[in-house]
């Protein structure tokens, strides 16, 4: 039998192997640095652990996505070396529009429409994340980026008209899921 | 009906609570148009959630992550979301040292932040001065980072993220002097007792003399790394003929060329926990170089195999034409009641493959140095190294060794393998 701690730490490394990818990837997005993403990530578990965040009943995604993403934005506040509410670091960030759609190159079929999504404005990309890596609620994600159910609802929306556009001026290249043509 | 209604999507994602459900479920059985939307949606969503289970499978069978995360593979993992986040760094970063540049008062309203950032898109090509990895001025960050990351050590750093790095002239630590006395008083050092700049530096190089006109000579050479053949290794040696009173803000600065390196790493200058929490404040004050002053410094490299292609066609742009060179490097000296910094010497150099066993003596004598040092701080880029290896790339880089320290050296290693063995 195993004893309750050896349990806990089990628990914990399956915690990290689950979301320790989509973390990084959170974070990056928001610092645009790996190393300070790598940082943000590692704090985030240190904090999870120390926390007991492992007694908590519900799913933990809620609170790491939370305290992750807090933690990436004190970062670029510390960069800036200036005081930021969240939605302005984010506006900043979001002003810099990723890469240009048709920047896209190698067109093909393998991660392609993630890379579309590359191209979406970064609230649309975490948003996107958010919802279809981590299967979190609109109401999960409304949490965690501090905003409404509904303004949720309004990005992924408009995130996903914009991507079935830009899929389909691309379909012609490569089959992957089906398209049906825009008239 | 309204297709373009966020409704619909949150219908189509199974996220509307009762009544509004079955509301919407019964306006779509009577539209086409809707039921097609909802199946599109629906059809996407299931795309997206497969294409990231099939992203996350593969970055989870890499057996890197957190403790490795340094290394290219994470690139290929996060893909084209890394390519958009660091073409976008680039413009944030830029347009941040922008205004520390302008030396603004305070911070910059959110208006002109977002001038600077417009600025900065419209050049795309142009690499901003970062000072990030700057070991003039240790970094606030990690005294925020907790005990659980921070080690001290400088990781390697993306060159897409800053190209840029600088090392000061004067080297402060006294740390060679320290190692020796505790190993030959029977003790392996401390962790923080080892500063392998001041190891490095300890010791005589012999570099050109400058050529006429120029008050420094400043030196690059790039071999094969000995203990990571995989990575290069870069050595910048700066030799000064006549005194002179620099100002502690003067550095050598160096940029690298992203087409040719994924990342690099300063080797020493490691950070100290008190350190790191009294930063910035430190670049006041000169320092007289000495007639005769030397420094060396050595960068690790990994070297880029294969150009990223977006980032390739627009360096190409922006040079004119494609390059062969690694990195350059640029004297920046500055003297009291001189604020511009002055750009008095530029080097460059290419990458011709040579390998450690043709590197200079000297070069191969500061390796063994370096490795030494990262041996006993136990650092995670230590690599494939031993204290034996260390002896025969000492020995092999003796050189005349007129006053007997390499030798020493060689003694002193042999004491520490001894110390490791009991």
């Amino acid at each position: 039998m195993r004893s309750g701690i050896t349990a806990k730490q089990e628990e914990f490394e399956e915690i990290v192997h689950r979301f320790e990818i989509p973390l990084l990837q959170y974070a990056r997005r928001i610092t645009g640095d790996r190393e300070q993403a790598r940082d943000v990530v590692q704090e985030t578990f240190v904090k999870f652990q120390r926390n007991g965040a492992l007694r908590r009943e519900d799913e933990p995604a809620t609170w790491l996505f939370t305290v992750c993403r807090n933690a990436a934005l004190n970062v670029c506040r510390k960069e800036r070396r200036m005081m930021y509410v969240d939605e302005e670091v984010i506006e900043a960030r979001e002003s810099e529009q990723p890469m240009p759609f048709d920047q896209l190159e190698q067109k093909e079929a393998t991660g392609f429409l993630l890379r579309i999504v590359g191209t979406l404005p970064l609230r649309q990309q975490e948003v996107i994340q958010l919802k279809f890596q981590n299967d979190l609620s609109y109401q999960q994600i409304a949490e965690i980026m501090q905003t409404t159910a509904n303004n949720v609802g309004v990005l992924l929306h408009t995130a996903l008209k914009t991507l079935r556009q830009r899929y389909a001026q691309v379909a012609g290249d490569f089959i992957s899921f089906k398209p049906k043509p825009n008239e | 009906m309204n297709v373009d209604d966020p409704k619909l999507t949150a219908y189509a994602l199974n996220e509307l609570d009762e009544p509004e459900q079955s509301a919407i479920a019964r306006a779509t059985a009577d539209s086409p148009e809707g039921q097609r939307f909802v199946a599109e949606t629906q059809e996407l969503a299931r795309a997206l959630r497969s294409q990231y289970r099939i992203e996350l499978h593969r970055g989870l069978i890499a057996p890197e992550k957190l403790a490795a995360i340094h290394g290219d593979a994470f690139w290929s993992k996060t893909g084209p979301l890394a390519i958009a986040a660091l073409l976008a760094v680039l413009a944030v970063v830029g347009a941040v040292v922008f205004s520390n540049n302008e030396s603004r008062p305070s911070a910059p309203s959110e208006s002109s932040l977002s001038r600077d950032l417009a600025g900065d898109r419209a050049q795309p090509n142009q690499f901003a001065p970062v000072e990030a990895e700057d070991a003039a001025r240790p970094s606030q960050l990690e005294a925020d980072a907790g005990p659980y990351a921070f080690t001290g050590e400088r990781p390697f750093v993306s060159v897409m993220s800053r190209p840029r790095s600088s090392v000061p002239l004067v080297v402060n630590s006294p740390s060679y002097l320290d190692v020796r006395r505790s190993i030959n008083a029977g003790l392996l050092p401390p962790r923080d007792a080892v500063r392998i700049e001041g190891m490095i530096n300890h010791f005589p190089y012999e570099y050109p003399q400058p050529t006429a006109g120029e008050s420094f000579s400043l030196n690059l050479d790039v071999v094969t790394c000995p203990w990571e053949p995989t990575h290069r290794l870069v050595r910048i040696g700066l030799k000064g003929h006549q005194e002179v009173a620099a100002r502690a803000d003067s550095k050598i600065e160096i940029e690298f060329d992203p087409r040719r390196v994924a990342s690099y790493r300063l080797i020493g200058y490691d950070r100290q926990e008190t350190e790191a929490r009294n930063s910035n404040e430190e670049n006041v004050g000169s320092h007289s170089l000495a007639a005769g002053y030397t420094l060396t410094t050595l960068y690790e490299i990994v070297p880029l195999k294969r150009a990223r292609s977006v980032v390739h066609t627009q360096m190409q742009s922006a040079a004119g034409e494609s390059s062969e060179l690694l990195l350059t490097a640029k004297l920046q000296l500055n003297t009291r009641g001189n604020d511009a910094a002055v750009g008095l010497i530029q080097r460059t150099v290419s990458d011709t493959g040579f390998d450690f066993a043709v590197a200079p003596s000297d070069l191969k004598f500061a390796a063994a140095v370096a490795e030494f040092g990262m041996i006993l701080r136990d650092s995670d880029y230590k690599g494939n190294g031993s204290l034996q290896q260390v002896i025969e790339w000492a020995q092999q880089g003796m050189g005349a060794d007129v006053n007997g320290y390499r030798a020493d050296f060689i003694e002193l290693v042999r004491k520490a393998q001894a110390l490791k063995k009991s």
